[in-house]
């Protein structure tokens, strides 16, 4: 069981690739970082998995099922993909509760209720549950984003800069949070940074992504 | 004390304060004036008329809002999330029908679908025979839509264009299907945006006179003119005005509690959304449905009015047309190089004080004009100039003793004043809102380096917030220059505006002739959109961004 890039080819505007023939292969459960500068093209690998662009060249696989060519991209909404955003992107209109429990849309209402309460209760919120986002601090916001996707039960969680707007005191605190929760339900997880401690304090192995040409692995 | 006078006391102050109490003493006046004995006018209105005001007020608005909603809507998020040839020329062509005063497309419309009018001879060639009459309720409600709807459809592109696309991205990795993420997420982000644009178009509807007296809708400004002038009654034309300015607050207060402690929006640098282009199904149908938008709106009006025109050239060519333009082209410069003079003070003001909760109020009040139909405002400024003059007889007959009593009512400085009045907020929210996107640095950087303020307004603030300054200033001159019912009422004796003419005009069921004065009024402010969303930095600099 396990995620597969292969010879992905992709480029935003002519003559300007951000990639060119890389290849990735992550297994099932591990927590990947993957480091690089601004514009290396981080975001990007993480939206050709999203499936919210198509590679030009190559395919994306998980568990033997091609999710990406360059003639087909299976929805985002059927990938079973999990993506937290760098600026977390909760819907400003909706409650914490109703942003966690999107997803659940098609479960019966008790059922999704209970879904979100256990998940507040697990990422210690849920005393905040009838809050707007604007009304929460930024360690929170993160783990309401991180709750959401959670709920949809995703095989693979991608995360894009996930610490980048959190002060340096809740950074550890939160690194920590996240591993546990992630690695307590063996999901396979991708993020992006461009800080090399957050990469080594919690990924199981760090990719340097150089010019978004190739990928170099180094084993912590 | 005396430092605190120094601390507080400035231009900025005292200009906004002045102002402010200039704009604010003739509507309390109206609310004075609500105390005053019932008339026997007033007993009939509300015995008799008044129930057909309110129902047909509240139907007309409903009707236009769910309209100009679904035009302004539909077309904006076809040009913020399709990327096709000729989107930057429709982008800016959408506004275009706004140019066009709505009683002005009421009576083209009228007389193209009249016995004789060209849409019923068209028909009657095809051998269908019926009868197409638009002067009803329904008619209205569309003719109001069709050239209301870019107040909407501004709004919701703007909003549209600057919407994070991981919102979008994030409901379709949570398992929404397009039309949920558009239910669920899009839509009601872009509450605002539509809120405040059908606000607008809500209001300009309320404060027309010259369509609904054409189609005799009885709605409230046809109320209160028939009150005023057919009965003679100014304290029925002062109640009325008063429950349609209290019903405005209304509305305007419950949508604020709606919103209780739901945001809109969330700071975030990520990229807004990018287009996508479309199949060529799906972009034959979006040339269609816009160019059958744009036809009705503005194609089928103003080519009907060429065609009158050229008919009609030489009556209407021998009327003082000249005159009337320098007329309208002088007051709405006057009154938008006010505004915007006001307005930066207000802004300034505003600044200084943020912390104060005093002086947003104050701010907030003196900017209600916008709120209130011009028919209100007429009335309350006559009242409230006849007052003073009344006061000022003494002077005026000490200076010549057969000096008329109503100098200043009977002035274009009226007129120039309820323009202020009307129209202030518009070129304030410009200002104000530019002011928001430079943020504060700059003032107080050049206040740090010893500059006074009035010195910094002059080298630091105005050459950064041109845009809201040019936006405001082409704005006002645009609603200036289209404005009829103020103009109607407080215009001097023998004076004309393009508006008035075309009124005058059609008023003697000359339509064909009101063509002429129309099409100078809509190449005047289609020109002045033109500018509005081509110039650097302007409205439509995002919309314009290649994604």
């Amino acid at each position: 069981m396990s995620m597969k890039l292969n010879n992905i080819h992709f480029q935003y505007e002519k003559n300007h690739p951000i990639f060119e023939g890389t290849y990735l292969e992550i297994n099932q459960g591990d927590m990947i970082a993957i480091l690089g500068q601004s514009g290396s093209g981080k975001s990007t690998l993480l939206r050709l998995i999203a499936g919210l662009e198509k590679p030009d060249q190559g395919d994306i696989v998980l568990d033997e099922v091609r999710l990406s060519t360059s003639h087909h991209v299976l929805e985002p909404s059927k990938r079973q993909v999990g993506m937290v955003f760098q600026d977390y992107a909760l819907f400003p209109h909706l409650t914490v509760e109703e942003n966690v429990g999107y997803a659940l849309f098609k479960k019966p209402k008790k059922e999704k209720e209970a879904i979100v309460i256990d998940m507040l209760h697990l990422i210690g919120l849920l005393d905040k549950r009838s809050y707007y986002p604007h009304e929460l601090s930024g360690g929170q916001q993160q783990r309401v984003a991180l709750a959401r996707s959670l709920v949809a039960n995703p095989k693979v969680l991608l995360l894009d800069e996930p610490f980048s707007n959190l002060d340096a005191d809740l950074r550890a605190q939160i690194r920590q949070d996240l591993r546990t929760l992630v690695k307590s339900r063996n999901i396979t997880c991708i993020f992006a940074t461009h800080d090399e401690a957050d990469a080594k304090a919690i990924a199981d192995h760090v990719y340097h992504l150089n010019h978004g040409i190739f990928i170099k692995k180094s084993i912590l | 004390m005396r430092s605190w006078i120094q601390k507080h006391l400035n231009i900025f102050t005292i200009i906004s304060i002045l102002s402010g109490m200039l704009i604010v003493m003739p509507l309390l006046g109206i609310l004075f004036k609500l105390g005053s004995p019932s008339t026997p006018e007033w007993e009939h209105i509300k015995t008799y008329l008044l129930k057909d005001y309110i129902f047909n007020t509240i139907g007309l608005v409903l009707i236009v809002a769910i309209f100009a909603i679904s035009f302004g809507l539909f077309s904006a998020y076809i040009i913020a999330r399709y990327e096709f040839k000729g989107r930057k020329l429709l982008a800016w062509v959408l506004v275009l029908p706004l140019a066009i005063p709505s009683y002005v497309s009421a009576y083209i419309y009228a007389d193209m679908t009249s016995y004789t009018g060209t849409i019923t001879r068209f028909f009657r060639l095809l051998n269908l025979n019926f009868d197409l009459n638009i002067m009803n309720l329904w008619g209205a409600s569309l003719i109001f839509a069709l050239t209301l709807y870019p107040y909407v459809y501004i709004l919701a592109l703007s909003s549209l264009s600057r919407q994070s696309e991981n919102y979008d991205a994030s409901a379709k990795l949570l398992g929404a299907k397009p039309l949920r993420s558009f239910l669920t997420v899009t839509l009601p982000l872009l509450r605002p945006a539509l809120v405040a644009g059908s606000l607008l178009v809500i209001l300009e509807t309320l404060n027309d006179y010259g369509l609904v007296h054409y189609f005799n809708i009885r709605v409230f400004s046809f109320a209160i003119f028939n009150a005023w002038f057919s009965l003679g009654d100014v304290v029925s034309a002062i109640r009325l005005s008063a429950y349609l300015m209290v019903t405005v607050f209304i509305i305007i207060l419950v949508e604020r509690m709606m919103r209780g402690r739901k945001r809109y929006q969330m700071p975030s640098k990520q990229r807004t959304t990018r287009r996508i282009k479309p199949s060529m199904k799906v972009s034959l149908l979006i040339y269609s449905l816009i160019g059958l938008l744009l036809l009705f709106s503005f194609i089928i009006p103003v080519s009907q009015m060429i065609y009158h025109a050229i008919l009609t050239w030489e009556t209407t060519l021998q009327h003082n047309l000249f005159i009337v333009s320098l007329n309208t082209i002088s007051n709405g410069l006057i009154a938008a190089i006010l505004i915007v003079i006001i307005a930066l003070f207000m802004a300034n003001f505003n600044r200084m004080k943020r912390k104060s909760t005093l002086s947003r109020y104050w701010t907030k009040v003196s900017n209600l004009g916008y709120a209130i139909p011009g028919a209100v405002i007429a009335v309350s400024v006559h009242l409230f100039f006849v007052n003073l003059d009344e006061l000022l007889t003494p002077l005026y007959r000490w200076i010549n003793p057969d000096s008329p009593t109503l100098i200043i009512t009977m002035s274009l400085f009226t007129l120039i004043f309820s323009y202020v009045l009307r129209f202030l907020s518009i070129g304030y929210n410009s200002i104000d809102s530019q002011y928001d996107k430079v943020g504060d640095r700059y003032t107080e950087s050049a206040y740090m380096l010893g500059s006074s303020r009035l010195e910094t307004l002059l080298r630091i603030d105005i050459p950064m917030i041109y845009p809201g300054i040019i936006s405001a200033l082409i704005l006002v001159f645009i609603d200036v220059m289209k404005e009829l019912p103020l103009t109607l009422i407080l215009r001097p004796t023998n004076y004309d505006s393009l508006a008035t003419l075309v009124y005058v005009y059609t008023s003697n069921e000359m339509i064909q002739e009101a063509s002429t004065p129309s099409l100078i009024l809509i190449m005047i402010a289609s020109l002045l959109i033109y500018l509005i969303t081509h110039f650097k930095k302007g409205v439509f600099s995002h919309v314009y961004e290649i994604k």
